[in-house]
């Protein structure tokens, strides 16, 4: 499998603590199946070359322990209007290739220069991968703004440990709502550890394939991230994903409506 | 929800079909509507969404290749383009890109199966389409495409919706509008065109789309001709 959003950088963020934690973290990754990942840490202070350098170092120390995971470089990005001005070279994307990035929003609010941010991406050739908006409030109140996101260009992965019911019940929902409809593109782990946020593709696959077919469960683990890792192009315009509808509340009308 | 189309371009795939036939007679329409006035930039819309404007222009646009013009057909819908589909091609470099300065004119234009048919797809969707479409670079990318090609088709948004095609049909020579048979009221129609003769131009006809040929007693007919010219 390929996971392409996971914080196994070490020392830069909230994910793998050092150099050793960082390589049991690479280890796990492989006894749990998966072969290539994206090492996206979170980018809050400008620092892509910093990155980029943990980056080879753990490239470097894992050629030297003979652990055989391949690990490119990218970025979770914060969405944020200053994306807008900067050059495209300068913006973390997956591999350093200028064709995708991650990108989360605010877990409470969805800013308002939102869309504008994801068109000025697109234009610079960009296409956004929007992290885990299972989580995101918002989304769980209308799911169909993935809809939107999806129509207008970008491409949605949802995490492995919301289907697996890690960030509670309503991520688990919203994040099986979005499967049911066609709203997903990428499955990944979003690992931090080998602890509670770890590689946790593998046991999500069960639970994925409630609800789609082994095929599509093995396009968000495979064939798409695979896209991703070379900059190819995924055809999400066939089929056209489905648009939440969501269930009619007649108890509501029944109370409300003679008002 | 708009029903789930199957972006095919007849006239190109399938030119002995009924609605090969039906472009045909529209390209020859368009033609000899101002012989003289050289209509070089058309516009299609329709009043609401779904009623085949961009099966309509593409199909034109590809019929009016084949008799040796050089067209090109611009989604000017940056709401909810499909050019692309028609086409098989790629939306992620296109008008929008040029619009915001990220591509040269040049570096939007794509070739297509059909000989003479070039396409600039929507690009990205913009938050901001009708200042987009307002802009002067929009003027501009007009001017230039008109010193290039024999024949400019623009495929826009529906016009009681949103303001997008009642900004472009300035710019052009006429408006082809396209209505859905049966589907659309007439008083809504009406108010459709009346907003596009408020911009002072020109209605160039009305395409009457989807039309039931069976309702209409002539199902047979085409039968007979459609089966003939398969031998």
């Amino acid at each position: 499998m390929i996971d392409l959003h996971t914080h196994i950088l070490p020392g830069i963020d909230d994910g793998a603590k050092d150099m050793a934690d960082a390589v049991a973290m690479a280890r796990q990754a492989l006894e749990r199946k998966v072969a290539v990942i994206a090492a996206t840490p979170h980018y809050l202070n400008r620092e892509w070359t910093v990155i980029k350098q943990r980056h080879a170092d753990l490239e470097h120390q894992l050629s030297e322990q003979g652990i055989d995971l391949k690990v490119i470089v990218g970025a979770e990005l914060f969405i944020d209007p200053e994306l807008m001005e900067m050059p495209r070279e300068k913006i973390p994307t997956y591999n350093d290739a200028g064709k995708y990035c991650l990108i989360e929003f605010p877990m409470q609010e969805l800013p308002a220069y939102t869309d504008e941010v994801l068109f000025a991406l697109q234009v610079k050739g960009i296409i956004p991968i929007i992290a885990h908006p299972e989580r995101y409030r918002y989304v769980a109140e209308d799911p169909n703004l993935v809809f939107k996101w999806i129509t207008n260009g970008c491409l949605i992965q949802v995490n492995a440990g919301s289907l697996l019911g890690l960030f509670g019940e309503q991520a688990k929902q919203t994040g099986i709502i979005l499967l049911q409809h066609s709203l997903v593109h990428l499955l990944a782990s979003d690992a931090h550890s080998t602890g509670r946020r770890s590689f946790c593709l593998d046991k999500c696959l069960a639970i994925a394939q409630q609800y789609v077919t082994s095929e599509v469960v093995d396009l968000l683990v495979n064939a798409n991230p695979g896209l991703v890792v070379e900059g190819k192009p995924i055809d999400v315009d066939v089929p056209e994903p489905v648009q939440y509808q969501p269930r009619k509340r007649f108890w509501l009308f029944k109370i409300f409506g003679g008002a | 929800m708009a029903k789930a189309f199957s972006h095919t371009l007849v006239v190109h795939d399938d030119p002995k079909a009924i609605s090969s036939e039906a472009f045909r007679t529209l390209r020859t329409n368009l033609k000899y509507i101002s012989p003289d006035a050289g209509l070089r930039t058309i516009l299609f819309t329709s009043a609401g969404q779904g009623e085949g404007k961009s099966t309509v222009s593409a199909n034109l646009a590809a019929s009016m290749a084949q008799t040796g013009n050089r067209v090109i057909l611009v989604d000017c819908d940056l709401r909810k383009p499909v050019v692309h589909r028609f086409f098989n091609a790629h939306n992620s470099v296109g008008l929008t890109s040029i619009l915001t300065g990220q591509v040269q004119l040049t570096e939007a234009i794509r070739k297509t199966k059909c000989e003479g048919l070039d396409i600039i797809t929507s690009g990205p969707i913009p938050p901001n389409p009708a200042e987009l479409l307002q802009s002067k670079a929009m003027q501009t990318i007009l001017e230039q495409l008109q010193a290039h090609y024999d024949m400019i088709v623009l495929d826009a948004p529906p016009v009681l919706p949103v303001a997008d095609a009642l900004i472009l049909a300035p710019y052009t020579d006429g408006v082809v509008f396209v209505v859905a048979a049966q589907e659309v009221p007439k008083d809504i129609a009406l108010r459709a065109k009346q907003l596009i003769e408020n911009t002072n131009t020109k209605i160039l006809g009305v395409v009457l789309n989807r039309v039931n040929l069976a309702r209409e007693g002539e199902q047979y007919y085409y039968n007979y001709y459609s089966s003939e010219s398969k031998d």
